[in-house]
């Protein structure tokens, strides 16, 4: 195996991730594609981790720091979404839109 | 003496500062009181320092550590030389007539005690600019300055014009600062100090050595020549001198700023603002001597000023419009003489100036207090009603107008002789013309508004005393502070140039024919306005009385007629041509700027839309951008 | 093995910080009633422990504990008496408008945890604790923001500052993955010396993910065009917690900017600061005009930091110009005073206007209409603080500037100077608009009274205070600034 399928992976991760956020209507779908692309930096971490040089622990301690810290932003994502789907009646990212100019 | 001359300024600034605190709880009179009597003393103070550095030269700066960031030290204090020592007469001078004149002219305004205290805080911040010794002080009081007309423009800011003028002078002059400021951080970083000794006694040789002053071990900024630097920084300096000093083509705010009380329009045009412009460019002259194109520039920017506001001011309707564009056209006057190299003839048409248009000022105050109205063509017949105000206008009028042995005529004819003699022919004539043209509009408001027949049924009067005697005081000095510097006896050359071997603005002397054609031509544009507005007016009752003159006066006025569609036609044409274009193009080209600046603003605001998604996307634009950028600079795409 | 010594000396504010907002939370889950009120007090009282011992870092010798994983030296402790002052001010502020805004008690603790966060990201050696401080810092903001939970602009507004943070964290942990993977190390020092002789084998990576940092810290920083998020995140969060973005939040991840970029590149990264003016010459432009059309005060002072974030960008390019040690001290300086001068006048100018808005119920310029006549003190103190922010003299907006345009023209960046002070003329437009609405004729009709408690007028004080004291007496500050060893 070598690094470069990993990385691969990685960059169409964060690639499906990224255009999720943009362009997906229900904000729980955004906020899902946004793990995505903690997910793809997840899988850099340990890909780099196995293959470097020297390989060693550090990338597989920052991926699972960066687990919880996905699911920390997450759980605060969906916080606020419930109180704002109170508010609104809505997920639709459309209506997120009181305040603009 | 001269070392105590920080009590110059910190006079009026304790003034300030009482009425600050106490200034509603005192009475109308005390608190005139209190700061005329204040200002007098910084006057009397003034006169103890002119005379000390009269005796014995100017003194070296005393300064204090203020603060140091890094490798730079900056200090504060205070210095005498013998141009300031000049200007803090003047300045107190009429700012202590000024804040007399007050008096009677905001008596009973709700806010007169906050009107005392802006007033004390303006002529604060003049002479905490004329003393100080090095450029950052000089920057921090001329921006007070502008913080102060911005209050006192606007102190009645319930008139929406009022308002907008206020904001505009800040504003336009703001333009000029951004200028000054990137100027003085230039001379910084070439020669390592702000102060005006480390640029001001080495003269003109020090900026040609900018290359071996340099700081940061960098040679001169920017890797230009240090000729080219020079030039450079002189025309940033004087790009702050074009806004304070309303020169053109940033003069657009100083006519609006008549929307002021006409005390402060006073203040503002004869002894604070305006002339801190010039103050500059004079205290900066080693800097400007050392570059011909900026020194020309500078010349030739007064010239365009001083003919330009001429002959705006010929079609003005409005009393202090006129007065207020002669301003612009005398300060033109004193930046042509600084840009020829007639140094000390600037300081004294600044000084001559600031008499007699505090004067003018004063008495058009006079004439709206007693009137109620600016508008020319309401006016008229006031030589009876109002003696002492005829008195005085008039002395101020000659004065402007250059008749000797009035003091303007000694000023402005230095001058012009300076410009004719240096060789700047068409400044010269440039000069010559506008000097017609002064004359000309200056009587043009003298016959309109004293002669003729009354107009309007308000019964018009004096002023209470406090009113009258600044008229009186700054009538007798625009008659006779001429006297100071005559080609006889210049005692004002000798004064200023005291110390100075290298012979910075010595004038040349004076010559006769130069003379006789500024007389002649002040003489020819009284005439005019005589014949245009002095007789006619009266043409019927002449008529009545006397026979023989009647055909004379007849004749007369087969000529005005040619005259009229020969000179006036055509000049009232260009005239007003040169108002339009300077109302609608200078000014809009100035208000465009705004606007542009308020539609890119809509522009953005439309940018966001409140759609999160969109600004992902802007986001993600930036990032590809920045990544595809990244690897070029890389070297990898 | 560390001594716990050890971990206070390195790590005692964070610690005192943390602490606190424990006991507040427990406290705040405690009691109830008017008992709560004592909540923030406690997050006051621990902010205020917390800054003599941050002070007392100050010239300590540099030390790294725990495999490089914090470093204490004067650049993070200077950053963090800054976030601490300015934590202190916000605080303040809140418990002055908590009753009218009725904020939940949690903000105490939230913004103390937040703190730890802003803290330790200016500290931190070590991507691992780097990326947990800046999140630490992001998450409980996104929560701070929403925290009015039956306001649809608060929750909205959380929400937004969410989606795009989230993803700006996400750009940023991408490129911090991709330097782990060339340096084989999350060690900030060991990536230095991994970097120092060219960039390896792949440099296109390191191109590449520095690119990605640099973009999701514009995105935190709001520089344009990462920008647009802020206006409407500022309008709808509470006042307090807007100064709180505006102020601890910016200037928190400019401390990060620093630390990494110029940890890791030192100055061999010259072309990167280019690019960075660019972006600050954008972000001024951006910020000043955007602010020019602006009704509302709390979108037009959001678009006003946007502007002062491309100030506070000039010295961080400026630094590329020279080799020279004193340069970058030089830069470092203006940063750190003109982030002082930021904090003192922002806080304040939202101060002034939480009282003004409640008093009026509108957060239109409107709202200031007459000031000068119902509180002639809060005028003035609003005139200062707007003032200062254009950078006048004898303000410490002025110094600020000052400093910042002396950085720029002793590197060469002309132009960073001139388009700093041309904006700054812009500005003068937009803050005039209020200035003249305060000062400016009352509009027929009553306007309302303005009701102000004692606590705001201390806040206001404090803040004009600070401002005057930078302005004029700034010679103290400049030289502990100029005394500094930065990075040891």
């Amino acid at each position: 195996m070598a690094l470069q399928p990993f990385l691969a992976l990685g960059v169409i991760l964060f690639g499906i991730g990224l255009y999720g956020a943009l362009t997906k209507r229900n904000l729980i779908i955004v906020l899902i594609s946004i793990e995505m692309m903690l997910n793809a930096s997840n899988i850099n971490l340990i890909a780099f981790s196995h293959f470097a040089v020297t390989p060693n622990a550090n990338g597989q301690v920052f991926a699972l720091f960066n687990i919880a810290i996905a699911a920390a932003e997450v759980a605060v994502g969906l916080a606020i979404l419930l109180a704002f789907f109170r508010l609104r009646n809505s997920a639709d990212v459309r209506d997120v839109n009181t305040m603009k100019w | 003496m001269a070392n105590e001359a920080w009590l110059i300024p910190a006079i009026p600034l304790l003034v300030y500062v009482i009425l600050l605190v106490a200034g509603r709880r005192i009475s109308e009179p005390v608190v005139a009181g209190i700061s005329v009597s204040a200002v007098l003393l910084a006057f009397l103070l003034a006169i103890a320092v002119l005379a000390d550095v009269a005796v014995n030269g100017p003194t070296a700066p005393t300064t204090y550590a203020w603060l140091d960031f890094g490798a730079h030290s900056l200090t504060v204090g205070y210095e005498v030389t013998m141009l300031n020592a000049l200007m803090l007469v003047v300045v107190t001078l009429v700012s202590a007539l000024v804040l007399l004149f007050s008096r009677s002219y905001m008596k009973g305004d709700e806010r007169f005690s906050r009107f005392y205290q802006y007033l004390n805080l303006f002529v604060f911040s003049m002479l905490g600019l004329v003393i100080s010794p090095n450029l950052l002080q000089f920057y921090i009081f001329w921006e007070l300055v502008g913080v102060c007309s911005y209050l006192l423009v606007g102190f009645w800011y319930y008139k929406p014009e009022a308002a907008a003028a206020a904001k505009k002078a800040f504003i336009v002059t703001r333009i000029g600062d951004v200028g000054l400021f990137i100027g003085i951080i230039l001379l910084y970083i070439a020669t390592g100090t702000f102060d005006f000794n480390g640029l001001y006694t080495a003269g003109g040789a020090a900026f040609s050595q900018v290359a071996t002053l340099a700081y940061h071990g960098a040679s001169v900024p920017f890797g230009m020549s240090s000729s080219g630097f020079i030039t450079l920084t002189a025309l940033l300096v004087f790009i702050g001198a074009v806004g304070k000093s309303a020169q053109f083509p940033l003069h657009v705010w100083l006519p609006d700023a008549m929307e002021g009380p006409t005390p402060v329009s006073a203040l503002i045009h004869a002894a604070t603002m305006v002339a801190a412009g010039v103050y500059l460019v004079a205290r900066m002259q080693p800097l400007f001597a050392a570059s011909p194109v900026a020194s020309e520039t500078v010349a030739v920017i007064g010239g365009i000023t001083a003919l330009l506001a001429a002959s705006i001011g010929l079609t003005q309707r409005d009393i202090k419009r006129v007065i207020a564009y002669s301003t612009v056209s005398q300060l033109g006057y004193m930046m042509m003489a600084l840009g020829v190299g007639a140094y000390t003839a600037g300081i004294f048409h600044l000084m001559t100036h600031a008499f007699f248009k505090a004067l003018l000022f004063l008495t058009a105050g006079s004439v709206i207090h007693a009137l109620d109205t600016q508008d020319l063509f309401s006016m008229g017949g006031l030589r009876k009603k109002m003696p002492i105000t005829h008195i005085a206008f008039l002395a101020g009028a000659l004065a402007l107008a250059g008749v000797p042995p009035f003091a303007g005529f000694w000023s402005k004819d230095e001058i012009l002789s300076a410009a004719f003699q240096s060789g700047h022919y068409v400044l010269y004539a440039m000069g010559l013309l506008a000097a017609f043209f002064t004359a000309f509009y200056i009587f043009r408001v003298y016959f309109l508004v004293f002669w003729g027949e009354a107009k309007g049924e308000k019964h018009a009067h004096e002023g209470g005393s406090a009113m009258v005697i600044p008229l009186l005081v700054l009538g007798a000095l625009a008659t006779l502070s001429g006297f100071l510097n005559t080609p006889f006896d210049p005692f004002v050359t000798r004064f200023l140039t005291y110390g100075h071997p290298l012979g910075i603005g010595i004038d040349p002397p004076a010559s006769l024919p130069l003379i006789l054609v500024s007389v002649i031509i002040a003489l020819l544009g009284i005439w005019l306005a005589y014949s245009v507005y002095g007789r006619a007016n009266r043409g019927a009752e002449l008529a009545k009385r006397m026979g023989v003159l009647y055909t004379l006066s007849y004749n007369k006025f087969y000529i005005d007629e040619i005259y009229h569609y020969l000179i006036v036609t055509p000049i009232f044409t260009i005239a007003r041509a040169i108002a339009f274009i300077d109302r609608f193009i200078i000014d809009g080209i100035v208000r465009m700027l705004g606007e542009l600046g308020y539609t890119g603003g809509v522009t953005l605001k439309y940018a966001n839309t409140g759609q999160v998604q969109t600004y992902g996307v802007l986001t993600l634009f930036g990032l590809v951008a920045l990544v595809a950028i990244a690897l070029g600079i890389g070297g990898v795409l | 093995m560390l001594t716990f010594t050890q971990v206070w000396n390195a790590l005692g504010p964070e610690i005192v910080l943390a602490i606190g907002g424990f006991v507040a939370m427990v406290y705040e889950f405690m009691v109830t009633g008017r008992a709560k009120q004592a909540t923030p007090w406690i997050a006051v009282l621990s902010v205020l422990t917390a800054i003599p011992l941050a002070w007392s870092k100050l010239h300590a010798p540099l030390a790294t504990y725990s495999i490089a994983v914090i470093a204490v030296d004067d650049f993070g402790t200077i950053f963090s008496l800054f976030i601490l002052v300015s934590v202190l001010l916000v605080l303040l502020f809140a418990i002055a408008s908590q009753a009218r805004l009725k904020l939940a008690f949690e903000y105490a603790y939230l913004v103390l945890f937040a703190t730890v966060g802003a803290m330790v990201i200016c500290s931190a050696l070590d991507l691992v604790t780097l990326y947990v401080g800046l999140e630490l810092l992001s998450i409980t903001t996104y929560v701070l923001v929403a925290l009015h939970r039956k306001n649809v602009k608060s929750s909205e507004a959380g929400l937004k500052y969410l989606i795009i943070g989230s993803i700006a964290s996400a750009i940023i942990l991408y490129g911090l993955s991709f330097l782990y993977g060339v340096a084989g190390s999350t060690g900030l020092s060991r990536i230095a010396t991994a970097l120092q002789g060219g960039y390896g084998s792949e440099p296109g990576l390191v191109y590449l993910s520095i690119a990605l940092i640099l973009v999701g810290i514009f995105v935190k920083i709001s520089a344009a065009p990462f920008h647009l998020w802020t206006a409407d995140v500022y309008e709808g969060a509470p006042t307090p917690i807007t100064a709180y973005l505006a102020v601890v939040s910016k200037g928190a991840v400019l401390g990060f900017l620093f630390r990494v970029i110029v940890w890791l590149f030192g100055a061999k990264l010259g072309e990167w600061f280019g690019l960075v003016g660019w972006i600050a010459i954008i972000t001024m432009v951006i910020g000043n005009l955007g602010a020019l059309s602006q009704r509302n005060i709390k979108r037009l002072l959001a678009y006003s930091s946007i502007g002062q974030a491309g100030y506070l960008l000039i010295p961080f390019s400026s630094l590329s110009s020279s080799t020279l040690a004193s340069v970058m001290w030089q830069n470092l300086s203006s940063t750190v005073f003109y982030l002082f001068a930021y904090s003192f006048m922002t806080i304040g100018a939202f101060a002034v206007f939480s009282v003004v808005a409640d008093a009026s119920g509108s957060e239109d310029v409107h709202a200031f209409t007459g000031l000068s006549k119902r509180s002639p003190w809060l005028a003035g103190m609003m005139t200062l603080f707007l003032l200062s922010l254009s950078g006048l003299p004898l303000t410490a907006g002025f110094f600020g500037k000052f400093s910042i345009f002396l950085g720029a023209l002793g590197a060469g960046q002309i132009w960073l100077g001139v388009v700093l002070f041309a904006t700054s003329a812009i500005a003068f437009y937009y803050y005039f608009g209020i200035i003249r609405a305060m000062y400016g004729r009352t509009q027929e009709g009553d306007t309302p009274p303005v009701r102000s408690s004692p606590m705001q007028h201390v806040v206001v004080a404090l803040c004009a205070i600070g401002t005057l004291w930078l302005g004029i007496f700034p010679g103290p500050v400049t030289d502990l600034l100029s005394n500094l060893h930065w990075f040891g």
